[in-house]
């Protein structure tokens, strides 16, 4: 078993290659780079100022001028090569230098990435520890009011989109009656409380936007967990746990309980990267500066060192993520035997 | 003469979507302490629901007893609450399933599993304790290297060894009944005679009532004392096993054993097989149900009802016209 874990690991390093060598390489070839961007920043610039154009090159920036900056970004070398170079330093946990603001990346990433880790935690762990004893109760009182009133409720958050869910909040609790702020991720006095008031300050502006980011991940994971445990309710086992002399609660515990977690775990690692990436809808609604704003700026703007170092981070997520689902699966199933020749 | 089970005109029923209809209907059986009663008849025929019955494990609501009285140990089953009756399971009736495939449970070490059934019944508290029980069951129903294969899971078993396993779990608070529901019916032949010997010799050992319940009218005649014969809901024909094969008074138990093959007759020849299928609960009436399909039928036969002659006490059956057909035989001979 310990043999497979370890080769899951170095299988990460050449996937981690394939994936990182793919989007670098269609930073270089899709237009409007870092330097088409600078040129026509000095383009507009030049105009406002009212400097002379180049006229016989059309551009604003001279050759020399732009070699320069073909050195400065490596563009001028052939793409392998320059891949090389970012991944070496990448090894050295050097992401290189946002092309928008002159910052490492490293520090832009780790100045959003608590948000981001706060509400995907939060959402991770209140998902999940809602969603398996409702899957439970609902399976348990399959077909009662309770089932079907909350399979309405669930249903509705998995129907609307989560920017939906959000501005619907937005404009009922915030703006029409004025019980959570409009958006942000702390006050502006954040850093003057003390821990509890800190702790009610994330709380009075997480509310919201927890609910939006939740709305939608309800539904799969609590319709997962209701129909494994109902499947196995009508299990061979269930009845041979009756025939033992349990009371059907307990052979619900003991028996078709671990049965119904296998899915459920097998879709946890997929989760962690999904929850930890952030989406920058929601982002944008309740204008928090998480990661998933950050990313879909950076695309937008062609801020490609930032978009590679987002890439390599969630990336790591997910691939540590399918390990960690690999290995709870083998926690709760018996069954699983990774690569074991028996 | 006292009976450690006495079912009398058990009736089940299930609830369909459009109607309700009977599949046991009017089931009345015996066994003594230490007696082996074997419950023969096709798919259909109600044998497992008439054991689910015994046991409480009918699925609810849908299917559930609306008749009769089932006296285990001088106690009305009927009156007992859900918890009541489970306290009874596992402890003083027991049951295995036909497919031990999938009668453990996949993710739980098997040992755990048999000691599980302790541990509800409040027998050998400590955990010291409890293992050595589980290690002495598993050894008795000949699992080789008991002490190693209480860790193991069921995937790691074979199929008669799961069986074996099914058989420890029923057997380990010593039962006063046990019912088997087809428990051979899954495994290959040569595991099938030797689950059959397993479960015949811990039976004397513990001097445990059996009901065997199962198709195989060569197979019951192994190991049953007396023998019951199950069509479409009803018991059609009891009597001692030797008294049934020698003489069968049911056209359809003689049906039965004309379709079974033997060494006797292996003769290249075609087995003879019952025309039509079994009735369908919503065609059951109060005529004879074996009516569309036997040779003997005549007027009677549609015309009047049918019940259990008992006037041989030692011989049920529950046909009209037994006993000009047992002349007829007699002639022929």
């Amino acid at each position: 078993m310990s043999a497979y874990f370890i080769r899951r690991f170095l299988l990460i390093v050449p996937t981690f290659i394939g994936i990182t060598l793919l989007v670098f390489a269609v930073t270089r070839v899709v237009p409007g780079g870092p330097i088409e961007r600078m040129m026509t920043a000095a383009m507009i610039s030049g105009e406002q100022a009212g400097a002379r154009r180049d006229t016989q090159s059309g551009n604003t920036l001279s050759e020399e001028q732009i070699q320069q900056l073909e050195a400065y970004y490596g563009f001028d070398k052939p793409i392998l090569q320059s891949y090389a170079d970012w991944l070496g330093k990448v090894l050295q946990f050097d992401l290189g230098e946002s092309s928008r603001y002159h910052d490492p990346v490293w520090h832009i990433i780790k100045e959003r990435f608590p948000v981001s880790i706060f509400y995907g935690l939060t959402t991770l762990i209140i998902t999940y520890l809602v969603c398996i004893p409702l899957g439970v109760s609902k399976a348990l009182h399959h077909n009662s009011w309770f089932d079907n009133a909350s399979s309405a409720v669930i249903f509705l958050g998995y129907a609307l989109p989560s920017y939906v869910v959000g501005i619907a909040l937005v404009s009922l609790f915030a703006a029409h009656w004025d019980v959570f702020p409009l958006g942000g991720f702390v006050s502006d006095d954040y850093d003057e409380l003390n821990t509890w008031n800190k702790f009610k300050d994330i709380l009075y502006h997480g509310t919201l936007p927890l609910i939006a980011y939740m709305a939608g991940s309800f539904a799969v994971t609590t319709f997962m967990m209701k129909n494994a445990l109902m499947d196995n309710q009508a299990a061979d086992y269930m009845r041979t746990a009756a025939a033992k002399g349990l009371t059907r609660s307990k052979a619900v515990w003991r028996h078709a309980f671990r049965n119904s977690l296998i899915p459920i775990a097998t879709s946890f690692g997929g989760n962690i990267a999904f929850f930890m990436s952030g989406s920058f809808l929601i982002e944008t609604i309740f204008n928090i500066d998480g990661i998933g704003l950050l990313g879909y700026e950076a695309i937008l703007e062609r801020d490609y060192p930032v978009v590679l170092g987002i890439l390599v981070i969630t990336s790591l997520l997910f691939l540590i993520g399918n390990i960690i689902s690999d290995f709870l699966v083998a926690l709760v199933d018996p069954r699983i035997r990774f690569g074991e020749a028996r | 003469m006292s009976f450690l089970l006495d079912v009398r005109n058990l009736r089940t029923r299930i609830r369909g979507e459009h109607a309700t209809h009977t599949v046991v209907d009017g089931v009345s059986l015996q066994l003594r302490p230490g007696e082996t009663l074997g419950l023969v008849g096709e798919s259909g025929s109600g044998k497992s629901l008439t054991a689910l019955s015994l046991t409480g494990l009918l699925p609810k609501p849908d299917v559930f007893v609306d008749g009769g009285a089932m006296i285990f140990q001088d106690q009305d089953l009927r009156a007992l609450s859900p918890n009541q009756f489970a306290k009874l399971r596992g402890d003083r009736i027991s049951m295995i399933f036909q497919d031990p495939m999938t009668a453990l449970n996949p993710v739980h070490r098997i040992g755990d599993q048999i000691a599980e059934v302790l541990t509800v019944h409040g027998r050998a508290r400590k955990p010291a304790q409890q293992k050595q029980r589980v290690i002495e069951l598993l050894n008795s129903v000949g699992i080789p290297q008991p002490e190693s294969r209480f860790d193991s899971y069921p995937h790691e078993l074979s199929g008669g060894q799961r069986q074996r396993v099914m058989i420890a779990m029923a057997l380990a608070c010593e039962p006063a009944l046990l019912i088997a529901d087809e428990p051979t019916t899954a495994l290959d032949v040569t595991v099938q005679a030797q689950i059959l010997h397993l479960i015949k010799c811990l039976q004397r050992e513990h001097n445990t009532a059996l009901l065997f319940i199962t198709h195989d009218l060569a197979l019951v005649s192994q190991i049953s004392d007396r023998i019951a014969v199950m069509y479409a809901g009803q018991i059609v024909e009891t009597a001692a096993s030797s008294t049934l094969f020698a003489e069968p008074r049911h056209p359809y138990t003689r049906a039965l054993l004309a379709s079974t093959p033997s060494a006797a007759n292996g003769h290249k020849q075609r087995l003879p097989a019952i025309p039509g299928t079994v009735a369908k609960p919503e065609q059951y009436g109060e005529y004879c149900r074996f009516r569309n399909r036997c040779q003997h039928a005549n007027e009677h036969c549609r015309t009047e009802a049918v019940v259990m002659d008992e006037s041989d006490s030692a011989h049920p059956v529950r046909c009209l016209r037994w006993r000009e057909l047992a002349q007829e035989l007699a002639h022929v001979d």
